[in-house]
């Protein structure tokens, strides 16, 4: 072989290697989906429609899953913005804290939970005074899915708030806006973007939570069992509803995420 | 109507102590070096910072006074300001951007929106009102900022390094649209700028701030001609020395420090304090110790630039005099940075005061 040929089937093997190995992570991404969408007994969908069980479970999971995205946000928007503009001391400790649901196994998030809300918990014990106990309860859901959701909301938001100048603030302080005024017409608009994200990132983990419900708020049908928690329990029944009920949460998941993209200009 | 502030305020290891008193229909300019607290003047007057002591008044109406516990927030002063670096905000139109200001104050948007194309006829942008501030160029964009900060009527305009945003080619012009905004505009006008050329074009009265504090103050041509530090100095072009005045049977002399120069005559006494101006087209340089003994000394050369037809140099003692020479009398490599020379200047060359 001459040193020309020799170079280019060097060149060639290279570029088998780089686009076989590129599509082998495509199929490993894409053939779950695929998998689903074949063994799914598709005529099944007007019976599980009707199933009262999964129509608890898709009404749940939407309420549980936009519950957790206001409460991170109402909770989360304070802490981001005292992130970003305060000059307190120790935000870079609060700010590895804040990470740390990311990166925590869903069950440890629920067995803290229960370590701090739980009937003989850190907070349980007390407000088992006032008749209040959270676990097992649709409230748990929720406290589980902000949990494990408004990490990603916080330091999307938090980045967003960095990024938008304050000096836009004071020309519209100068000019004679309210605070309210200058928050909406002046700093809303321009974290725009990073809220939007932030509550897709938000809402898709709290929609898909599942270890740290189990573990905190139990498997009840109509009070905690949400779409996840029933797929795994249709699993150990009758598992091709499993595999229709996963298509229809990933359906749910895609509409919210094509209405929030439709909000985004530009994206 | 007058603006009287008197500031002190404390930002770190910064403090800006100042004060000014600015009369209606007047331009005051305040110049200075980066990081003088131009920009810190700018936002305790709009209220944006707190001052920690002292007084802010307008119109004889108390904006700020910490020693009473009163702080006027930025958005019920009648000030206009016009940043540095514009911002105009990126998602609202040109006209949007101009009637913001009385939409907040309460206008309904289509009133605030028809009350402000007016003026932005008046600056000559009336036919960008549809536009976003992307799609200007920085002329225009200036003038949709400066029509922002008119829009609301305020009694106090401040101009934060209003041309620094501008290219060079279009500055000319620019200037002249703003030089005419100002005149026009009723109250108190202040322009902060580190350019002396803009400060000379547009002061009626000007303060030089260095560190935090007002080096000097005064009408404009006199604070050029009677400069009281070296920065004030530089940018008026001259040489400046800060001695003693001493009189010796004829003759007068200036010491400071190690040199001393006799000066031409004074009028009144001598012992006191007193700065003079040394033309730097009035020094000579000299490779080797010339016969002329008065007014001569020697020095070292730290740099030389070549302008035009004529030689720069600046001379290491006394640190920061600035000679210039006709370049055909200058045999350079005799100047070249750190030769030693002999340096001379005329008595009458020297103005004390």
């Amino acid at each position: 072989m001459s040193p020309g040929l020799r170079a280019r089937a060097r060149e060639h093997s290279a570029a088998i290697l780089l686009y076989g190995t590129a599509s082998l992570s495509l199929l490993l991404l894409m053939l779950p989906l695929v998998g689903l969408a074949f063994e799914s007994p598709w005529r099944d969908t007007g019976e599980l429609l009707a199933d009262p069980a999964v129509r608890d479970a898709l009404l749940l999971s939407l309420g549980v899953s936009l519950a957790a995205v206001a409460f991170s946000l109402l909770l989360g928007f304070p802490l981001a913005w005292l992130l970003a503009r305060s000059n307190l001391p120790g935000r870079g400790v609060v700010r590895t804290l804040i990470t740390l649901p990311m990166v925590m196994p869903p069950v440890v998030a629920g067995v803290g939970l229960l370590a701090a809300f739980g009937r003989h918990g850190l907070l349980g014990e007390a407000l088992s005074v006032f008749g209040v106990t959270l676990p097992f309860t649709t409230l748990a859901a929720v406290i589980a899915a902000t949990f494990v959701a408004s990490p990603f909301l916080i330091t999307t938001l938090e980045a967003g708030i960095v990024q938008s100048d304050r000096r836009f603030e004071d020309v519209a302080a100068t000019l004679g806006a309210s605070r309210w005024r200058i928050f909406h017409s002046v700093v809303l608009p321009a974290i725009r973007p990073s809220l939007l994200a932030g509550i897709a990132l938000s809402w898709a983990r709290a929609l898909g939570e599942f270890g740290a419900t189990i573990t905190f708020a139990g498997n009840l049908q109509g009070r905690t069992q949400t779409v996840p928690l029933a797929i795994y329990q249709t699993l150990q029944t009758r598992p091709e509803h499993a595999f229709l009920l996963a298509i229809l949460l990933l359906a749910v998941s895609l509409c919210v995420l094509a209405l929030l993209r439709a909000q985004r200009p530009g994206t | 109507m007058t603006l009287r502030a008197d500031l002190r305020l404390r930002r770190g290891e910064f403090r800006l102590d100042a004060s000014l008193e600015v009369e209606a229909g007047q331009t005051v300019v305040v110049l200075g070096p980066n990081g003088s607290g131009k920009s810190t003047l700018v936002e305790a007057l709009a209220g944006l910072v707190r001052i920690d002591d002292g007084e802010i008044l307008l119109d004889h109406r108390v904006l700020e006074r910490p020693r009473d516990g009163i702080h006027v927030a930025p958005r019920h002063r009648p000030v206009g300001v016009m940043f540095q670096g514009l911002w105009l905000f990126p998602g609202l139109s040109v006209l949007d951007n101009v009637a913001y200001g009385r939409w907040a104050r309460g206008e309904p948007r289509r009133v605030a929106r028809s009350a402000v194309q007016g003026l932005l006829e008046a600056l000559g942008v009336g036919d960008l009102a549809d536009r976003m501030p992307a799609e200007l160029s920085g002329g225009e964009a200036q003038r949709v900022a400066l029509a922002r900060a008119l829009a609301v009527e305020p009694r106090l305009l401040l101009l934060d390094e209003p041309l620094s945003a501008i290219d060079v080619e279009n500055r000319a012009r620019t200037r002249h649209v703003l030089q005419q905004a100002l005149r026009e505009f009723p109250g108190v006008r202040l322009l902060i700028t580190h350019d002396p050329l803009e400060a000379q074009l547009f002061a009626d009265h000007l303060v030089v701030l260095e560190s935090g504090r007002v080096a000097q103050a005064g009408p404009a041509a006199q604070v050029r001609s009677r400069p009281r530090t070296p920065f004030v100095a530089r940018l008026a072009g001259t040489n400046l020395l800060q001695g003693r005045l001493v009189r010796e049977g004829g003759t007068a002399r200036l010491e400071c420090g190690e040199l001393a120069f006799e000066v031409g005559r004074i009028a009144d006494g001598t012992g006191r304090e007193a700065f003079a101006t040394v033309r730097p087209g009035a020094i000579t340089l000299h490779r080797d110790k010339p016969d002329e003994r008065v007014n001569t000394w020697p020095s070292r050369i730290d740099s030389i630039e070549l302008e035009g037809e004529h030689v720069r140099v600046l001379l290491e003692e006394p640190a920061g005099f600035r000679a210039e020479l006709p370049a055909e009398r200058v045999h350079l490599p005799d100047f070249s940075p750190g030769a030693r020379v002999w340096a001379s200047v005329r008595p009458d060359a020297i103005s004390v005061y």
